[in-house]
């Protein structure tokens, strides 16, 4: 069995079908309005995304799925949007903002920190 | 155009990092003991001061003890309203007049070094060459440029961004356990309906969008489902919310990005930053009844920590900044009482008052003039500082509008202004503010002075008074004594000529400002005609209430407004259609106006008109006087732009439609009647037919009309038919019409006007050979309207010529019978070209006697055109010919 990627987005879209398939792309995008808040031209991309992946099709406006549950692998977003803005201009931007990326013992600190004040009081 | 932006850029940016810089102070000095919310306020003077370059001067303004080289006056109306500059505008302009050098040495050198604003505010160099200037306006203009590619790189690369992250964000998922947002947002009284979604593409909670703003949280918080986290971030989002930050915040990086070069704003832009989420979190702690310090910080450090990175870069979304100052903020917060946040409001509104104006330059004149003694603009060690004025040597050095070298003018030895006079001086305009000592006065009017700077001659210009400027000048200067406080000297570039309407009821306030002599439009003295008996007034009067406006600021329609809030009116070249005589069924001209009767009495040359029922009288002087022109029913009024021209109009100036001699105006009863008579007696009182009609003007009735009988429609169909369309084998221009067109049937196409050559018309723009039919039109026309083709070589071997004028009073007569002046008439009125005719009179009467004793009765036209009329032909003779009448005949052709 194969197995598919779906990222967590796709993984509650696609619960949707799973929950009320066929079912016609004009209420899947009603449904999809009320459920995760998305605009119809935003359902739509990712209908086509999850086609081109052979995850669902889209038949005569009617989508079905091609996968089962079992089948699907749930995947981690590998990039984050904070990556999006690499190259040159993060470095100019960088300099002036606070670029603060937390160890394990800055986390320490001020969990220490906080503890403090409250022993102070 | 660019460099005036990066200018303005420069100035505000410098100011405002002045004002940024003591709220750095500020900050920095009660750091521990100031909300936060109270430093958060604070930037947005900062961000007003980058934003915006206008502001009000008062006496109060940080300004006032600030050096600032000046302020620039955004109107001449609004004395209070300006732009700071320490960088002058015009540098970038041409010189405001030809060869007048308008030298600033102000150019500043901060332009790349920002930092060093104030320091540099005091090495500004003076004394400078014109190669120096060159130098410094090619340097502007590449720091503008290189300031612009910054600016909209920077701008690009930011929108690029948020489009992308708002892409990414698209499929976020809404997030509909949505107690604890209707918790937090009544316990924050917030009544938008803001939707929180989650997305695993972020790592931070952020808000997004300008017009519906969104919370969107990252996938890892709604997992764990911690409801103290959520609680507290959802609260702190909603916050910013509410202070509208996800509008300042995107609105901050604008302005970041417009003064990129500016590390004094980028400075701020970081703190400003840090306080805006500081002064949030000081609010989720005081939304809270409980102390949640230790909670809200814990929940700040557990997102913390599930990030791997802090997300800051959704430059136009929200980022959280400087984890560990705003957890010691946290737990350093104390909640504020009602005295604090009192105090802390009236200390923004007291600064926001100091930091946003502008220096005074009004009453507290001694103290700017003493400061910008201090100023770099003036600083120069071997030369005396400062700006003056120096009348031109010489009590009649009157001014001229000739841009004379400045070099070789010879000034009086001491300044007429010095500089302890001078308030401020506007480089823009050239206008000044000087202390009100009386020094100006109106026996200065139209003297020539000098302003120099720095022992530099830099302009040129005359005393002059308010009123002559209402044409939008090149060069002049007027004196605006118009109220009594403000003693403001303008200088600006203009002039108007003498002419206008004197109102009788007017008060004094410019009664003594001489109109003999002034200025043309082209900024030359003249001294205007004055005829014998002729009254020109020797001073105008305007009434009442104050001048709202710097005339040379005026536009059309401010002209308007300023005139009639002066209750006067003034005639210029421009504006005929104040002048006009308009018969009552057709005033909508001028809706205002009624006018009433026209009407001349007997020693007072003018007439009188209502406007809103107060009556109001016009004298005639030399600029404005009524004339005849093509317009069949209006007097109007002219005045030339030439004022020789003008003379000579003057001189042989006429009324109505019947000319005269103006010194014989009072000769006259009524302009009604004589418009009255010369319609009766000149023109038939036919009425032009629909159609079918044949049209000349015949020997009777100067014009006529002859409507075709239904057989003659017929035969001239029938000949129309053998029309051929003319290939242009000849030129339009050789054609010439005939007094005598027709009509057919009906539309436009069927206006037929026949040519001299017994063979052509001109019908809808094409020309039609057709001999039968014009010899059918021709033989109508001299059957019923006794119309034929006159030719002109009959004018030979002339005895005399009479020309013949007559008002309603008078006949006058003048006769030629010097042979060679004859000889030269004949061959001139042989080549007169037939023409259609004008609209002009034709009430002047040539009788040519021949040698065989026979004489010939021509019409001539009255006014300047050189048209005559014989046997129903119109012709236009040439200005040859124009001139033999004019010299020859008295008066001609007027008299």
């Amino acid at each position: 069995m194969e197995k598919v990627k779906i990222f967590e987005a796709e993984y509650r879209f696609m619960n949707i079908i799973w929950d009320n398939e066929p079912i016609s792309s004009t209420d899947l995008v009603k449904i999809v309005f009320d459920e995760l808040g998305w605009k119809k031209s935003t359902t739509y991309t990712v209908i086509r995304r999850l086609c081109e992946r052979g995850a669902i099709k889209n038949e005569n406006t009617i989508v079905s799925t091609l996968i089962d549950r079992e089948q699907v692998m749930k995947a981690e977003t590998e990039e984050h949007i904070d990556r999006i803005y690499g190259g040159s201009l993060k470095l100019f931007f960088s300099a002036f903002l606070h670029k603060e990326k937390l160890s394990k013992d800055e986390i320490d600190e001020l969990k220490k920190i906080v503890e403090e004040y409250d022993g102070g009081e | 155009m660019l460099v005036r932006i990066f200018n303005q850029v420069l100035n505000m940016s410098l100011a405002a990092s002045i004002v940024a810089i003591l709220l750095m102070l500020i900050r920095f000095v009660f750091r521990n003991r100031l909300p936060k919310t109270f430093s958060y306020a604070l930037w947005s003077i900062v961000l007003v001061r980058l934003l915006i370059p206008v502001y009000f001067a008062a006496v109060f303004s940080i300004f006032n003890v600030l050096p600032v080289p000046e302020t620039t006056k955004i109107s001449g109306g609004m004395q209070n309203i300006g732009i700071i500059r320490y960088v002058p505008d015009n540098i970038d302009t041409e010189s405001v007049k030809e060869s007048i050098q308008i030298y600033n040495g102000a150019i500043t050198e901060t332009s790349h070094h920002k930092t060093e604003v104030i320091n540099s505010l005091d090495t500004y160099t003076s004394g400078e060459n014109s190669e120096a200037k060159d130098y410094k306006q090619g340097f502007m203009f590449i720091a503008a440029v290189i300031w612009a590619f910054g600016l909209m790189s920077l701008l690009a690369s930011s929108i690029i961004m948020y489009i992308r992250t708002v892409r990414r964000l698209q499929t976020a998922i809404l997030y509909k356990d949505n107690n604890i947002l209707e918790e937090t947002s009544k316990m924050l009284k917030l009544r938008r309906k803001v939707r929180i979604f989650y997305s695993d593409e972020i790592n931070s909670p952020i808000v997004c969008g300008f017009f519906k703003p969104r919370i969107l949280l990252p996938l890892s918080l709604v997992k764990d489902n911690n409801l103290f986290d959520l609680k507290h971030i959802i609260t702190h989002e909603l916050i910013h919310i509410k202070r509208l930050d996800y509008f300042f915040k995107p609105l901050s990086v604008i302005v970041a990005c417009i003064h990129w070069f500016n590390p004094v704003i980028w400075l701020s832009f970081i703190l400003f930053q840090k306080d805006m989420e500081m002064s949030c979190d000081e609010r989720v702690l005081a939304v809270y009844d409980k102390d949640i310090r230790s909670d809200y910080a814990t929940s700040l450090i557990n997102l913390s920590a599930k990030q791997n990175s802090y997300l800051n870069a959704g430059l136009l979304a929200f980022g959280e900044g400087g984890i560990k100052s705003r957890i010691k903020g946290i737990m350093n917060y104390k909640k504020s009482g009602f005295w604090m946040a009192a105090l802390s409001a009236l200390v923004i509104i007291v600064l926001g008052v100091v930091l946003l104006t502008n220096p005074y330059g009004g009453n507290d004149g001694d103290r700017l003039a003493e400061n910008n003694g201090n100023t770099p603009v003036k600083t120069n060690e071997n030369k005396k500082s400062g700006m003056e004025i120096y009348l031109v040597a010489g009590s009649n050095q009157k001014y001229t509008g000739e841009v004379e070298d400045l070099n070789s003018l010879v000034l009086e030895n001491e300044p007429l202004i010095s500089k302890d006079d001078i308030v401020s001086y506007n480089w823009d305009d050239h206008s000044l503010k000087i202390k009100n000592n009386k020094k100006i006065s109106n026996e200065l009017l139209q003297r020539s002075f000098v302003v120099v700077s720095d022992g530099e001659k830099i302009y040129q210009g005359a005393f002059w008074s308010a009123i002559y400027s209402m044409i939008p000048p090149k060069i002049a200067i007027y004196l605006d004594n118009l109220t009594e406080e403000n003693g403001f000297l303008f200088l600006s570039l203009g002039s108007w000529r003498i002419g206008g309407e004197i109102q009788p009821d007017v008060a004094d306030i410019l009664s003594d400002l001489h109109l003999k002599e002034t200025l043309n439009r082209d900024g030359q003295l003249f001294k205007p005609y004055l005829p014998k008996n002729f009254p020109v007034p020797d001073s105008i009067s305007v009434s009442g209430k104050e001048a709202k406006y710097g005339y040379s600021y005026l536009d059309w329609e401010k002209q308007d407004e300023l005139i009639k809030s002066l209750d006067a009116r003034f005639v210029n070249d421009l504006d005929y259609a104040d002048y006009k005589f308009i018969p009552e069924e057709d005033n909508k001209m001028r809706e205002e106006e009624t006018i009433i009767t026209l009407h001349y009495n007997e020693n007072i040359r003018g007439f009188k008109y209502n406007i809103d029922g107060k009556e109001t009288e016009i004298i005639f002087n030399e600029i404005m006087m009524p004339v005849t022109g093509e317009h069949d029913d209006l007097v109007y009024f002219r005045g030339y732009d030439d004022y020789e021209e003008y003379d000579y109009e003057y001189k042989h100036g006429f009324i109505g439609y019947v000319s005269a001699p103006i010194g014989k105006l009072e000769k006259f009863k009524g302009v009604e009647k004589l418009l009255e008579n010369y319609h009766e007696e000149e023109y038939s009182s036919a009425k032009e037919p629909e159609k079918n009609f044949i049209s000349c003007i015949n020997k009777k009735n100067l014009s006529g009309y002859y409507e075709f009988s239904n057989e003659e429609v017929e035969r001239i169909k029938k000949a129309q038919s053998l029309s051929k369309r003319m290939k242009s084998s000849k030129e339009p221009s050789e054609y010439r019409f005939i007094n005598l067109y027709f009509k057919l049937d009906g539309g436009i196409e069927d206006w037929y006007y026949v040519c001299d050559d017994r063979q052509t018309f001109l019908s809808n723009g094409q020309y039609i050979n057709n001999p039968v039919l014009s010899e059918l039109i021709l033989g109508i026309a001299k059957e019923k309207l006794g119309f034929e083709i006159f030719d002109t070589s009959v004018f030979k071997d002339l005895v005399k010529a009479k020309y013949s004028f007559r008002t309603n009073t008078r006949t006058y007569d003048s006769i030629i019978e010097d042979k060679s002046i004859l000889k030269e008439i004949e061959e001139e009125l042989q080549k007169a070209r037939q023409s259609r005719p004008g609209k002009s009179p034709h009430d002047g009467v040539l009788t040519l006697t021949f040698s065989d004793g026979t004489n010939m009765d021509i019409r001539m036209a009255s006014d300047d055109c050189p048209g005559l009329l014989v046997n129903g032909n119109y012709f236009e003779y040439s200005n040859e010919l124009h001139e033999i009448f004019v010299n020859n005949f008295d008066n001609f052709p007027y008299v």
